[in-house]
């Protein structure tokens, strides 16, 4: 398979990886579209009711009223009749009974639809990522064919599923190539060391450009952001954006409310869950691990951040190639 | 009601759309797990929200006609 071939397959995918994120945000309009015409509705069943409530205590006075009379003629003998304010209100209340027979039924219907959306975005949530996470896969592995130049034999042979060991054996072959190779190989091995050494649990999350790595949760611990370098020198070397150093609190702050807004690029809803889990926790509290990997010597070390910006080491000289 | 139903039905058709145009970037193996395990949840996911977005259509129907039956 020529470099040109692997190019545009790349491509391919990348271009069907963000029509799936551009799917999933705008699904969020005809969700939010939904939501306003049940608040109209229910704002104009709720003034309907009003009105016949409104409407009974009215005849409602108007018969006790026609009852006084009716007993003080009834002194003075004589008849007053009050069938037509009895019959007005007995119409009322039957259109009260009748509005709110409506409104309870499309409130039961709300409900319903309110739990199969709930279904819907919480399908969302962990189908998308795992959706994108493989077009990752299949993007990092074209990606790494392409920068290291295997032949066609090669690209044959490579694991569709799981690719850690793979990926290990890349690196041994070509470690003069590896800097080349996209950040996605190492990222990958970072998920397998934090999954296997300190049996962290991947949270369903959509990566975007200059946003998480990717992010993890512990027991009590409901969200722990990850980054992931490939360092020739395998010293830890951390981004500097315009909001704050890589894994600092006002950085992680600045991708959650990226992350919130909907309409964003980093928007989905997977991506809001984990939004939401920043703001909850606060930027400050949330645990960041740094994870550097050595390709000259095969070696990974973990850092994990120290208050705002100091990084200690947590595990070091970590065997590539167990993984 | 029914223009957010059909709006949902047709960013799930572009997406479907955008995938057959990138389809022979796949593998046959590859495609056929895409499709097995994760497509076929994304859209089963999609008709589940359809079917309750038309289901939403018919309750907000029966409540405006009884709406203008009171006025």
């Amino acid at each position: 398979m020529s470099t040109n071939q692997i190019r545009a397959k790349i491509d391919a995918i990348k271009s069907f990886r963000a029509a799936l994120v551009n799917y999933s945000n705008k699904q969020r309009k005809p969700l939010e579209d939904a939501n306003q015409q049940i608040t109209a509705m229910k704002a104009a069943l709720d003034e309907a009711q009003s009105r016949a409530r409104r409407d009974v205590n009215v005849c409602m006075r108007a018969l006790n009223f026609c009852r006084a009379e009716a007993a003080r003629a009834a002194w003075h003998g004589f008849f007053w009749d009050c069938s037509s304010e009895a019959w007005a209100l007995q119409k009322a209340q039957a259109e009260l009974r009748r509005i709110s027979q409506v409104k309870a039924s499309f409130d039961q219907s709300v409900g319903k639809f309110r739990a199969t959306t709930q279904r819907y975005k919480q399908g969302m949530q962990t189908t998308l990522p795992k959706a994108t996470r493989f077009l990752d896969g299949n993007i990092t592995r074209l990606d790494a064919y392409l920068n290291v130049q295997l032949t066609g034999t090669a690209l044959v042979a490579v694991p569709l599923f799981g690719m850690a060991s793979w990926v290990a054996n890349t690196i041994q072959k070509s470690v003069g190539d590896i800097n080349r190779v996209k950040g996605g190989l190492g990222e990958e091995i970072s998920a397998q060391i934090l999954t296997k050494e300190f049996d962290l649990q991947e949270l369903p999350f959509d990566q975007a450009h200059h946003g998480f790595d990717r992010v993890f949760r512990a027991p009590g611990i409901s969200l722990i952001v990850v980054e992931s370098k490939i360092n020739r020198d395998g010293r830890l070397k951390l981004g500097q954006t315009n909001s704050g150093e890589q894994g600092s609190p006002e950085w992680i702050a600045a991708k959650g409310m990226e992350m919130s807004k909907t309409g964003s690029a980093q928007w989905t809803f997977a991506n809001e869950e984990i939004a939401r889990l920043v703001k909850e926790m606060g930027p400050s509290n949330i645990p960041a691990l740094t994870l550097v990997l050595n390709p000259e010597t095969g070696l990974g070390d973990v850092y994990f951040r120290q208050g705002d910006s100091n990084w200690k080491v947590l595990k070091s000289g970590i065997n590539l190639e167990d993984y | 009601m029914n223009a957010i139903k059909e709006q949902s039905a047709e960013n799930w058709n572009v997406l479907r759309q955008i995938l057959s145009n990138v389809r022979q970037a796949w593998s046959d193996e590859t495609y056929r797990y895409f499709e097995a395990r994760l497509l076929s949840e994304l859209e089963k996911e999609h008709n589940m929200q359809q079917r309750a977005y038309a289901e939403l259509e018919e309750a907000i129907r029966i409540a405006k006609s009884a709406l203008t039956e009171s006025r």
